[in-house]
C-alpha cells in the first residue's frame, strides 16, 4: 500500500487523528469561551471574582490580556478577538477560560457575570442596506447599455429571489491546540485551511515574530471553505491561553458553539430584471444583490467580487448592469463556502432562464443553448476576460444524447397529464467556474523536494488536506514526474515553518498552484541528477529515463539501474538532492473599481439535468435521475473526481432543498443543531445518480493537462431546486416564486399561494 | 460492571474508578478512558452517527443480537454483560475487513470524519447478515451522515460487498451473571434493576428518579445543561418489559422493546408501518429508544402517540401495588404531562391487530425523511364497510400543546362515502379544530394545509 491508500485505509479504521484525537500532554488544558447572548449590546461590567475560584481554573482572559492587537481579519482588521466594550452577534466571544477539566470550564462558565446593555441590533439585510451599513466600497458592473437592451426586448421581467445561508457543518468541528515551547516560541497543531493566516493572526496578537510560531495542519476533517478565517479563532484563542499559562491548551468547539458563532454561506436577496427576445435570447440584465455579511467584513469583498464575476454563468449577456451591497448586520461573520459567492450570482440567471422558458414557452435547456458564450463571437465577459478555450455547446449536445433529455421531457409531460397530485420537473443547469483567486496575489505557491540517499523522497507542499484528496494529486504529480513508485513518495502534513506564506487551500487552486510548483522543483532537481548521470554513465541526457524507481537510457533499456543506486553516487559525488521551487500564475489581473481585467487562468465547463418527482400534497420530493458530465482534462485521480462532483453536487442540492437556518427576532440562530439543521442524509442523493468525467477537454490548463474540481461541480445542485420549480409549473400555473431553500413547506407555499407566517 | 471490549473482558468497579460513573456516554469513555479516539465525536445528540459503536447482547430468547448504537448517548451502565464492538476491533491482524476494504477501494471516505461511523454500521449490517443493496444499505446507513461524499461512492463500495462471500463472525458475550448495579457517587445515583418488581420498588422508593433506556433524549440534555448530579434507573436490561407478543385479535409490545423491533412486528400486520416506522430517527436510535420513551416524554410531536391514537391503543400502567389499563387518548392530559402516578410505569402497550376491511394511513412530515423531528404527523384509521367509511380513529401530532384526536373529524368522515369528495369536504374541520403554532419546523399556515391535503392523501393512498 501507497501513502495515499493507507490514508484512506486509516480513516476507515478510525486511527486517524483530528485535533480531537491527539494524545494529550499531561499538563493541558481545555480552552473554552464565554459568549455574548446579544446581539448588540454594550457590556458594562464583567466580574470573574467568583469564577476564577473554582477549583482547576487556571485563566479567565478578558481583550485586556492580550499582550498585541485584538483586531484580525482576513481584509481589513474590524474583528475583535475577544468583545471590547460591544458585543456584536450572539455567541461573540467575550473571554477565554482555561481549566484542567472540562466539567470545571462550565462551573466557571455558570459563575461568571456579564452586564450587557442590549441595544437595538440590525438583522435584516434590508435594513442594512436602507441605513448604508457597509463596511466597504459596495461593487458594480456596467457592460453594454441595460437600458436600450430593455427596450429593444420582447418581453422584460422582473423579481425578487432570496437564496439562504448555509451551515458548513464539516464533520469535524473547529479545533486547535498550542504548545508554548521553552525557546519562547510556539508550536500551533490547527484544523485549518489556511494555516498562514492563522499564524499572522497569532503574531499580531501575541507580539511575537511569524518565524516563531510553527503551524502545522495534518488532515483535517473537512472544510468546504468554513475552515479559512473561521479557523483563525481557535488558532489564536489556544495561543492567547497556552501563552499565558504557559502549558499546552487544547479547544475543540462543541457542534452547538461551532454553528453558533462561525459565519456561514452569504444570504443574498436579489432583485432582478430580464429583457430577452421571443427566441429566449437575452438582451439586457440588470439585478441589485444584498449579502447579509454578519458583523464584520471577514472575507465578504472577494466574495462578493467572485459573485459579480459569476453572475453570467455561462451566458453571454449584451448588457448587464449590477450592483452587489455588502450589508453588515449583527449576526457571526458570514465567510468562505465552497463556490465563494458564485452560487448565489449564478442561481439568479438560472432562476431567470427557467422564467425565459416559462415566458417564451421554449424548453429551459433550449433557452440555456441559444445564450451559451459562442466559441468565436459573443465570447467576452462583462469583465472584458475572452471566454476562450470555450467547450460547453460540445458539452451540451453530448449530455442532451446521454441523459435521453428530450424523451424524457415528453414522458414526464405524459406523467404529469395522469397524475393529479405528484408532478414531475426537469431542469438542466451549466456551469462556467472561473479558476484563481480572484485576489490575483494569492495565485503562488512553493514547494520542498528532498530525496534521500535511498532513492525515496519527500515533499512539502502549502495546501492543506481536507478530504478533497489533494495529497493523493500530489503524490501523482510527484511519481508521474519523477518516475518513481509511489510506496517511495512521502507528501508531509503542511507546515509553515517549512513552506511559509502559503495561500489558504481554496478557490479549486490547491492542486494547481501546489502542483506546479512541485512539478517545477522536480524537473530542476531531476535535471541536476541527470547531468550528473550523463557524465558518469555516458548516457546522453535527452536519453534518460526515470521509470518506477529505475533509471535507463533509451538507447539501451536492458541496462536498468535501480533509483537508490544512482542517487547513492550522485550523494558521494556531493549532488544537491534537494530542490525547493515557486510557483506563480502567469498572466491574470483584475481591477476591482472598473471591473474590469483578466481574472482567471481558466474556466472549467460542465452540465448537469436533474429530475425531481414532487408529491404537491406535501411539498416531499425526491431525485429520479442525475446527469452529471464535467470537464475534468486530463483527471489526476478519476475516483477523487467523481467523488468531489458528487459531494458538490449533494452538497448544493442540500443548500436548496433543506438547510434552513432560522434566526428569532433577536438575533439568536434558533437552528444550531443538527436536529434542526438538516444536511443531506443517505436517502436524499438521486435515486440515479450518473456522474460523467468530460476527459476531452483539448486545452492545456491546470496541471498536468488536469482541471480544477472542487468549486464548480457545487452548482449542478441548483437543477434539483430549478426542477421543483418546473414541476411546480405544471401545478400552479400561476407564476410562483421559489426562493432557496426549496424546503417542503416553500414549495407547497409555491404550489398553493399561501403566505407564510413569522417562524420566530 | 463487566462487559467485552473488542474482544477483551473489562470490569469496571466505579468505586476505584474515580472519574468513571455509569451515566458518561459510552463516548465519553472510550475517548477520554479508553483511549479509543476512533469513535468521533460529531455533534454528540445523535444526529450525525460519527460515533456509531456495536453492541452484542442476548435477547430475551438468549440469543446473541448485534446491532449498530450512537456511542454519544448510550451510557456506559448499559454496556454491563454486553459486548461492546467499536471502530478499532473491526479489522483483524491488521487486515482490513471486507467492508472497510471495499470502501478503499471505492474512496467512500474523503475527509474520513464520519468515516468510523459509516464503517461501524455497515459492519453491524454485515454481521446481521442483511444483503447489502441499495435500499437496505439506505435503511442502515439512515443516521450517518456525511458533508464530503454525496454518498455515492459509499453505495458503490457497500454494493460491492455483496459480492463476496460472508466470513461469519460471532462476537463472545460474558457469561450470563448478572447483577444489579446500583452506584451512588458524587451525589449522583445510577440504579440498574434486572426485573419489573425490583424496578417497581425502585420506583416506590425513588419516585423522582429519572428513569433512561435508550437515553437518546436525556444524553442530549445533559450534553446541553452539563448537570453536576443525576438520580437515573437504567430499565433497559429489564427482559419482562422488552417481549412483543401475538394474542388473538391484538399485539402486546413492551414498554421498553425497542422501536425497530416494534417495527418490525407491527409490520407484519400493517405493512404501511414499515416505511412509517422507518422513519422515526435512525437505526441507531430505534436499536436502543423505545415506544414508552417516546411516549413517556409527552411532546406534543412524536411519532409513537399519533399512532397509538388512530389504532386506539391500551397503554397498561403498572406499580408495585396495582395496574391498570388505559385508552392511548386518556394519557396526555396537558402540554408534556400526563396521567401517570409517581410509582406508575409505563409496562406494555396493547394495539389491536387489524380486521379484512380495516384500513391505516399514517404520515409524519418533517424536512428531511430520516433522522429528523416532525413538524406534523398524521395517522388515520378506518375500516369501509359496502363504500361506507366506519371505525374512524385519528391522531395528530404537532397540530397542538398535546398529540391528539380530531373529534371532529371522526365523526364527519363516519357513515360517509370512501371518495375523495368526501375527504375534500372534510378538509375545513382541520382549521375549525386546530389552532397550532409556528416555529422552526414550520408555520402555523404550513400545518394546517399539510393536515388538510393529508386527508386527501390518505384517500389516493388508501383507494
Amino acid at each position: 500500500m501507497d501513502q495515499s491508500l493507507k490514508r484512506t485505509a486509516s480513516h476507515l479504521k478510525g486511527e486517524t487523528r483530528y485535533i480531537d484525537d491527539l494524545d494529550k500532554p499531561n499538563n493541558v488544558l481545555y480552552g473554552f469561551i464565554y459568549r455574548s447572548n446579544f446581539a448588540y449590546g454594550k457590556i458594562e461590567k464583567i466580574d470573574i471574582e467568583e469564577a476564577k475560584r473554582v477549583k482547576d481554573v487556571f485563566a479567565i482572559l478578558s481583550y485586556k490580556d492580550i499582550p498585541g492587537k485584538n483586531f484580525m481579519g482576513a481584509v481589513f482588521d474590524d474583528e475583535p478577538i475577544l468583545a471590547e466594550e460591544h458585543v456584536e452577534f450572539i455567541g461573540q466571544a467575550i473571554l477565554l477560560i482555561a481549566a484542567k477539566s472540562k466539567s470545571a470550564a462550565f462551573e466557571a462558565i455558570t459563575k461568571i457575570k456579564v452586564d450587557i446593555k442590549e441595544l437595538e441590533p440590525v438583522l435584516d439585510v434590508e435594513e442594512s442596506y436602507t441605513k448604508g451599513n457597509f463596511p466597504f466600497d459596495p461593487l458594480h458592473i456596467v457592460s453594454g447599455d441595460v437600458e436600450e437592451g430593455f427596450a429593444k426586448s420582447d418581453f422584460v421581467i422582473e423579481g425578487v429571489l432570496n437564496t439562504g445561508c448555509q451551515e458548513h457543518f464539516y464533520l469535524e468541528t473547529q479545533a486547535a491546540m498550542s504548545v508554548p515551547k521553552p525557546d519562547g516560541t510556539i508550536l500551533v497543531k490547527t484544523s485549518s485551511q489556511n494555516p498562514s493566516e492563522n499564524q499572522l493572526i497569532i503574531s499580531h496578537a501575541l507580539k511575537l515574530e511569524s518565524s516563531k510560531i510553527e503551524v502545522v495542519t495534518d488532515i483535517i476533517g473537512g472544510g468546504f471553505g468554513g475552515k479559512e478565517t473561521q479557523s483563525n479563532w481557535c488558532a489564536v484563542w489556544t495561543s492567547l491561553l497556552a501563552n499565558h499559562c504557559a502549558v499546552p491548551v487544547i479547544m475543540v468547539m462543541d457542534r452547538r458553539e461551532d454553528m453558533l458563532i462561525t459565519g456561514k454561506r452569504h444570504p443574498v436577496k436579489t432583485t432582478y430584471k430580464a429583457g430577452f427576445n421571443k427566441n429566449g435570447r437575452l438582451n439586457a440584465y440588470s439585478a441589485k444583490f444584498l449579502f447579509d455579511i454578519g458583523f464584520s467584513a471577514d472575507l465578504s469583498r472577494s466574495i462578493i467580487e467572485r459573485s459579480l464575476l459569476h453572475l453570467d454563468n455561462s451566458y453571454y449577456i449584451p448588457s448587464v448592469k449590477c450592483d452587489l451591497y455588502p450589508c453588515r448586520t449583527n449576526k457571526p461573520s458570514n465567510t468562505a463556502f465552497r463556490g465563494f459567492g458564485a452560487p448565489q450570482s449564478i442561481a439568479a440567471i438560472e432562476y431567470v432562464m427557467e422564467e425565459i422558458s416559462r415566458v417564451t414557452g421554449i424548453d429551459a435547456a433550449v433557452v440555456r443553448n441559444r445564450n451559451f458564450y459562442g466559441k468565436s463571437v459573443r465570447n467576452t465577459a462583462p469583465y472584458g476576460q475572452k471566454i476562450k478555450d470555450n467547450i460547453i455547446g460540445d458539452l451540451y449536445k453530448e449530455l442532451l444524447k446521454t441523459s435521453d433529455y428530450k424523451q424524457r421531457v415528453k414522458s414526464l409531460k405524459e406523467f404529469n397529464k395522469s397524475s393529479k397530485w405528484k408532478k414531475r420537473g426537469i431542469s438542466m443547469v451549466p456551469v462556467k467556474f472561473g479558476i484563481s483567486f480572484t485576489t490575483s496575489f494569492l495565485n503562488q505557491g512553493a514547494a520542498l523536494v528532498n530525496m534521500y540517499k535511498d532513492g525515496s523522497l519527500v515533499v512539502h507542499q502549502g495546501g492543506v488536506e481536507m478530504g478533497q484528496g489533494l495529497y493523493d494529486k500530489m503524490m501523482n504529480v510527484v511519481s508521474r514526474e519523477f518516475g518513481i513508485t509511489k510506496e517511495s513518495v512521502r507528501i508531509c502534513s503542511t507546515n509553515i515553518s517549512v513552506i511559509p506564506n502559503t495561500s489558504a487551500t481554496a478557490a479549486s487552486t490547491g492542486s494547481d498552484i501546489n502542483g506546479h510548483a512541485i512539478k517545477l522543483a522536480i524537473d530542476r532537481l531531476k535535471n541536476r541528477l541527470n547531468d550528473f548521470i550523463s557524465l558518469n554513465y555516458s548516457w546522453g541526457k535527452e536519453d534518460i529515463v526515470w521509470e518506477n524507481s529505475f533509471i535507463f537510457s533509451k538507447k539501451n533499456p536492458e541496462i536498468r539501474y535501480p533509483i537508490s543506486e544512482i542517487i547513492k553516487n550522485a550523494y558521494l559525488a556531493q549532488v544537491s538532492l534537494s530542490e525547493q521551487a515557486y510557483y506563480k500564475t502567469p498572466g491574470i489581473h483584475f481591477d476591482r473599481v472598473i471591473a474590469r481585467g483578466n481574472p482567471f487562468y481558466y474556466y472549467v465547463f460542465g452540465l448537469s439535468v436533474s429530475e425531481v418527482e414532487v408529491d404537491m400534497l406535501t411539498g416531499a420530493h425526491k431525485i429520479i435521475r442525475t446527469d452529471i458530465l464535467h470537464d475534468v482534462g486530463e483527471s489526476l485521480d478519476k475516483l477523487i473526481d467523481k467523488g468531489q462532483i458528487e459531494g458538490a453536487f449533494v452538497q448544493c442540492s442540500g443548500w436548496a432543498t433543506m438547510e434552513e437556518l432560522v434566526y428569532n427576532s433577536k438575533g439568536a440562530l434558533l437552528t444550531a443543531s443538527p436536529d434542526s439543521y438538516k444536511i443531506p442524509g443517505i436517502a436524499d442523493i438521486p435515486q440515479d445518480f450518473r456522474v460523467n468525467l468530460y476527459e476531452k477537454n483539448p486545452f492545456n490548463a491546470g496541471i498536468l493537462k488536469s482541471r480544477a474540481v472542487g468549486e464548480p461541480p457545487f452548482i449542478y445542485g441548483l437543477s434539483v431546486w430549478l426542477a421543483i420549480k418546473n414541476a411546480l409549473i405544471y401545478f400552479n400555473k400561476k407564476s410562483c416564486r421559489l426562493d432557496l431553500p426549496a424546503t417542503k413547506e416553500k414549495i407547497l407555499k409555491c404550489a398553493y399561494s399561501y403566505v407564510e407566517s413569522d417562524k420566530n | 460492571m463487566k462487559f467485552i471490549l473488542n474482544g477483551t473482558p473489562v470490569e469496571i468497579d466505579f468505586i476505584k474508578e474515580k472519574l468513571l460513573f455509569p451515566h458518561m456516554t459510552v463516548m465519553d469513555y472510550l475517548r477520554e478512558h479508553a483511549h479509543l479516539t476512533g469513535t468521533k465525536e460529531g455533534c454528540g445528540i445523535g444526529d450525525c452517527g460519527a460515533c456509531t459503536v456495536c453492541l452484542a447482547e442476548r435477547d430475551v430468547f438468549g440469543n446473541t443480537v448485534i446491532s449498530s448504537v450512537n456511542g454519544c448517548l448510550i451510557m456506559l451502565g448499559m454496556l454491563d454483560n454486553k459486548h461492546l464492538i467499536t471502530i478499532e476491533g473491526v479489522a483483524k491482524n491488521g487486515k482490513l475487513h471486507l467492508v472497510q476494504q471495499s470502501l478503499v477501494e471505492k474512496r467512500g471516505s474523503q475527509c474520513g470524519f464520519c468515516s468510523p461511523g459509516m464503517v461501524m454500521s455497515a459492519y453491524a449490517h454485515y454481521l446481521n447478515k442483511k444483503p447489502f443493496t441499495r435500499s437496505s444499505i439506505e435503511s442502515s446507513l439512515s443516521g450517518n451522515l456525511c458533508r464530503c461524499t454525496g454518498y455515492e461512492s459509499i453505495f458503490q463500495a457497500l454494493i460491492d460487498v455483496e459480492k463476496y462471500e460472508r466470513i461469519e463472525e460471532n462476537p463472545e458475550l460474558p457469561e450470563n451473571s448478572r447483577e444489579e448495579l446500583f452506584v451512588e457517587k458524587n451525589g449522583s445515583v445510577y440504579i440498574k434493576p434486572l426485573d419489573l418488581q425490583s424496578l417497581l420498588k425502585y420506583k416506590r422508593w425513588y419516585p423522582q428518579y429519572t428513569l433512561v433506556s435508550g437515553a437518546s433524549d436525556l444524553s442530549v440534555k445533559y450534553k446541553t445543561e452539563h448537570p453536576a448530579s443525576v438520580s437515573l434507573i437504567d430499565i433497559s436490561d429489564i427482559e419482562e418489559l422488552k417481549g412483543v407478543t401475538i394474542n388473538k385479535d391484538s399485539l402486546t409490545i413492551g414498554a421498553n422493546a425497542s422501536i425497530e423491533s416494534a417495527k418490525e412486528a407491527l409490520s407484519v400486520y400493517y405493512p404501511q408501518l414499515s416505511e412509517y416506522l422507518s422513519t422515526f430517527a435512525s437505526l441507531q436510535i430505534r436499536n436502543k429508544a423505545s415506544m414508552a420513551g417516546s411516549v413517556a416524554g409527552a411532546s406534543p410531536v412524536g411519532d409513537i402517540m399519533p399512532l397509538l391514537l388512530a389504532l386506539r391503543a391500551g397503554i397498561v400502567l403498572t406499580s408495585d401495588k396495582s395496574s391498570r389499563s388505559i385508552e392511548s387518548r386518556n394519557f396526555n392530559t396537558a402540554y408534556r404531562r400526563h396521567i401517570m402516578a409517581d410509582d406508575e410505569i409505563i409496562e406494555k402497550f396493547i394495539l389491536p391487530l387489524p380486521s379484512e376491511r380495516h384500513k391505516l394511513f399514517c404520515s409524519k412530515q418533517s424536512k428531511r425523511k430520516d433522522m429528523d423531528i416532525s413538524s406534523m404527523t398524521f395517522c388515520i384509521s378506518l375500516s369501509i364497510d359496502n363504500g361506507i367509511i366506519k371505525d374512524v380513529s385519528t391522531g395528530f401530532g404537532g397540530m397542538a400543546a398535546v398529540p391528539c384526536a380530531s373529534g371532529k373529524i371522526e365523526e364527519f368522515l363516519t357513515g360517509r362515502p370512501f371518495t375523495e369528495d368526501t375527504f375534500i369536504k372534510a378538509k375545513p374541520l382541520v382549521r375549525q379544530e386546530f389552532s397550532t403554532i409556528s416555529d422552526i419546523r414550520g408555520s402555523a399556515e404550513y400545518r394546517l394545509l399539510v393536515a388538510e391535503n393529508l386527508l386527501i392523501k390518505c384517500f389516493n393512498d388508501l383507494k
